[in-house]
């Protein structure tokens, strides 16, 4: 089981963190919302808690909490530019169905 | 020559012109066809100065699609139609077709930085509902 982000993505991640002023590194985590039924989350962790898988992608360490795992296994994040906006794209394999902007996903 | 219409206490030299042909949606008298925040102005601009095209427009469109039935586009143009509506707001232009207007008469436009990313929003008083991160919409 495992979650990576891609170059671009790791890159974002950095850029974030050193802004923020530091942390561990991205929790990615999966909600019930969404027209689709789930919707990622995205937030800085300071520390793994006992939940907790880690992941280490592209020198940058990812948490995810063992209940959002299954849905978001083998996930790989990236960091797209789309027309004038950007910001991180989920490659969900379990995925089925996707929301328009891609927040929100089905399994 | 400009066809742009200045937005009330912007500084502004641009002329106002003829407006685009009536949309259905009725404004309150006064208010402003679309607002535009103070975030759009300064990311518009620094992305003009990166473009190195001080002319670029900012362009709002809907198209249909997206999950609710309609969707907004954003995009730079260098070219005003003739029915387009132009609003100035300091050193940016901002551009909508007459008939994407119809859809966003009285929106405010808005760009939004987070850690998910930074895009531009619209909050358009004609949606009846939107979808999760807001780019798709219905009326």
């Amino acid at each position: 089981m495992s979650v990576t982000v891609t170059p671009k993505a790791a890159r974002q991640i950095r850029k974030a963190l050193e802004q923020r002023g530091g942390g561990f590194g991205l929790r990615v985590a999966v909600k019930t919302s969404g027209c689709s039924g789930y919707a990622y989350a995205l937030e800085f962790a300071e520390a793994p808690t006992a939940e907790d898988l880690q992941f280490e992608s592209e020198g940058v360490q990812l948490l995810v909490d063992a209940k959002s795992l299954p849905m978001v296994d083998g996930t790989q994040l990236d960091w797209v530019r789309e027309g004038l906006n950007e910001g991180f794209k989920f490659n969900n394999p379990n995925a089925t169905a996707a929301c328009g902007c891609g927040e929100s996903f089905a399994v | 020559m400009s066809s742009c219409q200045s937005q009330p206490n912007a500084a502004s030299s641009c002329s106002t012109g003829a407006m685009p042909p009536a949309a259905p949606f009725v404004l309150p008298e006064g208010a402003p066809p679309l607002n535009v925040s103070d975030a759009v102005v300064s990311k518009v601009g620094a992305m003009l100065t990166e473009e190195g095209d001080p002319n670029l427009k900012l362009r709002i469109f809907v198209t249909g699609g997206g999950c609710s039935g309609f969707q907004y586009g954003f995009a730079f143009d260098d070219v005003t139609k003739d029915d387009d509506l132009c609003v100035e707001v300091g050193a940016i232009k901002v551009l909508v077709d007459s008939s994407s207007l119809q859809y966003v008469v009285g929106a405010e436009i808005d760009y939004e930085e987070s850690l998910e990313g930074s895009r531009f929003v619209i909050r358009n008083p004609n949606a009846a509902s939107t979808c999760g991160c807001g780019s798709s919409f219905s009326v």
